[in-house]
């Protein structure tokens, strides 16, 4: 794969897709490298006294690149949001967050000079390794998932697979008219209890075992003998009609389980870097009040 | 008789289809099989689920047919009667079905009231339907709970108790702002770790002068000092704090410090004034927070950090501080020539002492007579006479009569009594034995001597008939005629008399005596160090640096130059030198930042005696 697009005199990259992380010949992370190669040169050429920490004059250097870092890196929820006219790239600006990001756990961690203790200094540097490790988990994801996304989903949308559960809900409903009471129970339990979606959790899993489509081939299995001949072409054919809807079912929850994975390191990601942000508030606050 | 059935069906448009149609009969059947007269397309409806029979007049009886119930206006039973004209709402699993009389005819109004699937295809497309955002573990909750959180227990929680806001509120044993410390007090300090505005007194100001000398000034007085040590041990210290004297004043610090030279002192200066952090402070050279929380002891006092050498101020002192009376010392070499103070004027009057270099040879007046050569020989008189007294048997040494001082770098001053006592008797034989004169004021030894003489004293021996008679002198014209009591105590006064070995007289009246309790008052020699005491041999080397045995006149200063201490200390290994003697030649080994005149505290390593032993078969005094 070729590492960047040529320019075409329209957008750049318009020709063929390169993600953030290769963005401009990962020229910000060259960026980082260089940047954290001077950082840990100059932790081991400064001569502090008496010992390093963010209390020497390095300390505090390495301690303000940090929290405008810490700042910048933030305003990416804003700048997001932001529709700028202008040829900034948003891009762009994710591949500097990233790898700005993790040159941030070296210049942070040289800045701590490895003192830590159950302080509000260590609280702030412990919220910041959450937010960059939430945030290197999201680089994962957004490298690997997409892809699993789009072979799950075989050309069809999110809309079209409910579409295609409730048509089949239809025609399950239309071939069950026929069954007595128990085996209508159980295509009704297809029909009723196939939960799609809801918490967390429940998205996380592609086969639940309470599914309702999974219970009633179970129990329609079990109830195959002894029906009447009506009976048993109309259970044929709810048979055949529950199992593409379980095949459907298992496509759709895979799906939704794929995009709840794709976003719930923001649900740490986000939170935390807002904690961070007054945590290091009251890191450098605290500073300067027992100056 | 019959009814109408109507059944409503709704389109995925919106719209409602209404099919009607009637039934002829007395009963009616209601349930999912193809055969019922109300057929429900519903899978909780039994295939032959009710039946509806009219009995009187717009009366109907429903029954179940099966086990299943259905509903009664919100009930459910297997059976019920009612009025059609009533309105009643029976339902059979997710269909509904309305009583109604219109115009004599019993309607049934059929509709179905839930969707069929669970899936709502409608509004399914997006991802919001089927992914609830969390209502409480949201990450918009989440995020202003951090806030919050943490700006109240991490900031203002901490910032109000500081104010003594939360007095009333917290227990004594919670402190809200222990967090903010990046690490451990030394343990000379950790009894204050609970009590951060000990020495943090003022928001947003760095930690000040004020705080320190609270505790370590040594300008208060005694009573003070007694409070203050009583005080810092019942907020738990386990040891007084040290007093101690700056280095100079705040101002005299801040124009004897030189500026910064290069671009990088010039940031720190700036910096320093932009965040309020001067130089001169002791928080600037004595750092607490340092040890590692989690991993690292207490240190034993705070980190020391010093901010300039000794030579960065006084290489060019006089440049920056005109009116200073010490001499710039660039380094060891140039180091300035001791200084001693001596007596240059003993009196009568006020004795003047002043420091006088050692390059101009000075030359001291104490108002005493002794030679240290005369008492210093082996051969003479002196010696003869100390050989056969007990208490010496040898010739005089500088032991004989310089004793060391318990405890302390130096020696005792030398007492008349003791140290020349032996030799130079100050007894009289009286009448009910041995009497010594008091030596001391004048006016109490002619007031004891003229007692002694009205009274016959001495009865034997002594120097009571005038000079005393040396070996080999004729005995004088002065014991012909028999002198009077005043004569006689003129005569302990003058050329031969007791007094006069040692003082210079006029009249009864002795010449005031005036020697200075300390030579080096701006630096410090320790006599305790062995090699200041032994040579290689571990002989006595006093004489190194005293030139005693060759002084002949009460005059000469027995000081050393300091090219004698360079000898040693910072000198090269040569043949005069022996590796063995090659000292350091830094300026704490004689001078500290605190106290000047006192070498800097020094480690286990450097060896010192305990304390100044007497001389090995020198008996005690």
């Amino acid at each position: 794969m070729s590492v960047s697009a040529p320019r075409t005199g329209g957008r750049s990259d318009a020709r063929a897709h390169v993600g953030f992380l290769r963005h401009a010949g990962y020229r910000w992370a060259w960026v980082a490298l260089v940047l954290s190669l001077v950082a840990v040169a100059g932790y081991f050429l400064a001569d502090v006294k008496p010992r390093p920490n963010g209390g020497t004059w390095y300390g505090y250097t390495l301690g303000t690149v940090g929290a405008l870092l810490i700042l910048w890196l933030t305003l990416l929820g804003v700048r997001k949001r932001a529709i700028t006219p202008g040829s900034w790239s948003l891009k762009a600006w994710v591949s500097a967050h990233v790898y700005l990001g993790i040159a941030l756990t070296v210049i942070a961690t040289l800045h701590t000079g490895l003192q830590f203790g159950w302080n509000v200094h260590t609280l702030a540097y412990g919220l910041m390794m959450l937010v960059v490790l939430s945030g290197l988990y999201g680089v994962v994801t957004y490298a690997t998932l997409p892809r699993r996304l789009s072979s799950n989903r075989r050309e069809s949308t999110q809309k079209q697979m409910v579409e295609a559960i409730a048509a089949l809900d239809r025609q399950l409903n239309d071939a069950a008219q026929g069954l007595d009471e128990t085996r209508a129970a159980a295509v009704r339990m297809s029909i009723e209890r196939s939960r799609i979606g809801g918490s967390f959790l429940r998205r996380l899993s592609a086969r639940p075992m309470d599914c309702g489509t999974r219970r009633a081939r179970l129990k329609l299995r079990r109830l195959r003998s002894g029906a009447g001949e009506a009976q048993q072409a109309a259970l044929d054919d709810v048979g055949a009609l529950l199992d593409r809807k379980s095949a459907a079912l298992v496509q759709l929850r895979r799906h939704l389980q794929t995009r709840t994975l794709l976003g719930v390191w923001l649900g740490v990601h986000v939170p935390a870097s807002i904690a961070l942000l007054m945590a290091l508030t009251a890191h450098i606050v605290s500073v300067f009040i027992y100056w | 008789m019959s009814f109408v059935i109507r059944q409503i069906s709704k389109r995925a448009t919106g719209g409602e289809i209404v099919r009607q149609r009637e039934v002829a009969g007395e009963v009616l059947t209601i349930g999912r099989g193809a055969d019922c007269d109300v057929r429900l397309q519903d899978l909780a409806v039994s295939l032959r689920h009710a039946e509806v029979r009219l009995e009187a007049e717009g009366r109907l009886h429903v029954r179940a047919t099966g086990d299943q119930p259905f509903g009664v206006n919100g009930r459910f039973d297997k059976e019920a009667r009612l009025k059609a004209a009533d309105g009643s709402r029976l339902t059979f699993g997710d269909h509904r079905v309305v009583l109604s009389l219109e115009g004599g005819t019993i309607v049934l109004t059929v509709t179905r009231t839930d969707p069929l699937s669970v899936v709502d295809p409608g509004g399914s497309g997006d991802a919001e339907a089927l992914a609830p955002g969390r209502r409480w573990l949201g990450k918009r909750n989440l995020a202003w709970t951090g806030l919050v959180a943490i700006g109240l227990l991490c900031l203002l929680v901490p910032v109000l108790a500081m104010n003594g806001g939360l007095d009333r509120w917290l227990s004594p044993r919670i402190d809200p702002d222990a967090q903010w410390s990046s690490g451990p007090l030394s343990m000379s300090h950790a009894f204050l770790e609970d009590d951060c505005q000990s020495c943090h007194q003022e928001a947003f100001v760095s930690v000040r002068d004020t705080a320190c000398l609270t505790c370590h000034s040594d300008k208060q007085s005694a009573a003070m000092v007694v409070r203050t040590n009583a005080e810092v041990r019942a907020a738990g210290a386990t040891e007084a704090p040290g007093r101690v004297a700056d280095h100079a004043g705040l101002r005299r610090l801040e124009w004897g410090a030189p500026p910064p030279s290069d671009l990088g002192g010039r940031i720190f200066a700036l910096a320093r004034q932009t965040f309020n952090r001067p130089e001169q402070r002791c928080a600037a050279c004595h750092i607490e927070h340092v040890a590692n929380p989690l991993t690292e002891a207490r240190a034993e006092v705070p980190t020391l950090q010093t901010a300039h050498t000794c030579v960065a101020c006084h290489a060019d002192l006089d440049r920056r501080l005109t009116d200073t009376d010490l001499i710039n010392t660039p380094d060891w070499p140039g180091h300035p020539e001791l200084r001693p103070t001596i007596t240059t004027w003993p009196g009568p009057g006020p004795a003047r002492v002043q420091r006088v270099s050692m390059a101009r040879r000075p030359h001291e007046a104490t108002g005493l007579v002794f030679p240290h050569a005369l008492h210093m020989s082996r051969t003479n008189g002196v010696a003869r006479m100390a050989q056969t007294l007990t208490r010496y048997g040898a010739p005089l040494d500088c032991a004989s009569c310089h004793v060391p001082k318990p405890g302390d770098d130096n020696y005792r001053p030398v007492e008349m009594e003791t140290a020349c006592g032996a030799c130079h008797s100050l007894a009289i034989a009286g009448r009910s034995g041995t009497r010594q004169i008091p030596h001391g004021e004048s006016p109490a030894v002619v007031a004891f001597l003229t007692s002694a003489y009205s009274r016959g004293e001495p009865v034997t021996g002594a120097a009571n008939l005038g000079p005393r008679r040396r070996p080999g002198e004729r005995t004088g014209a002065a014991l012909s005629a028999a002198p009077t009591v005043g004569q006689r105590v003129q005569q302990t006064f003058s050329r031969g008399g007791a007094c006069f070995d040692c003082h210079t007289t006029s009249g009864t009246q002795i010449a005031p005596v005036h020697i200075v309790d300390a030579y080096l008052t701006r630096g410090a020699f320790n006599h305790r160090v062995l090699q200041h005491r032994q040579d290689a041999a571990g002989r006595p080397n006093c004489t190194t640096c005293h030139a005693a045995e060759t002084s002949s006149r009460s005059s000469d200063l027995l000081l050393p130059r300091l090219s004698v201490c360079a000898d040693c200390h910072g000198a090269e290994t040569s043949a005069r030198v022996p590796a063995s003697s090659v000292a350091s030649a830094d300026c704490a080994t004689c001078h500290s930042y605190h106290a000047p005149s006192r070498p800097a505290p020094r480690d286990e390593t450097h060896r010192v005696l305990a304390s100044l032993p007497p001389r090995s078969g020198a008996p005690a005094p």
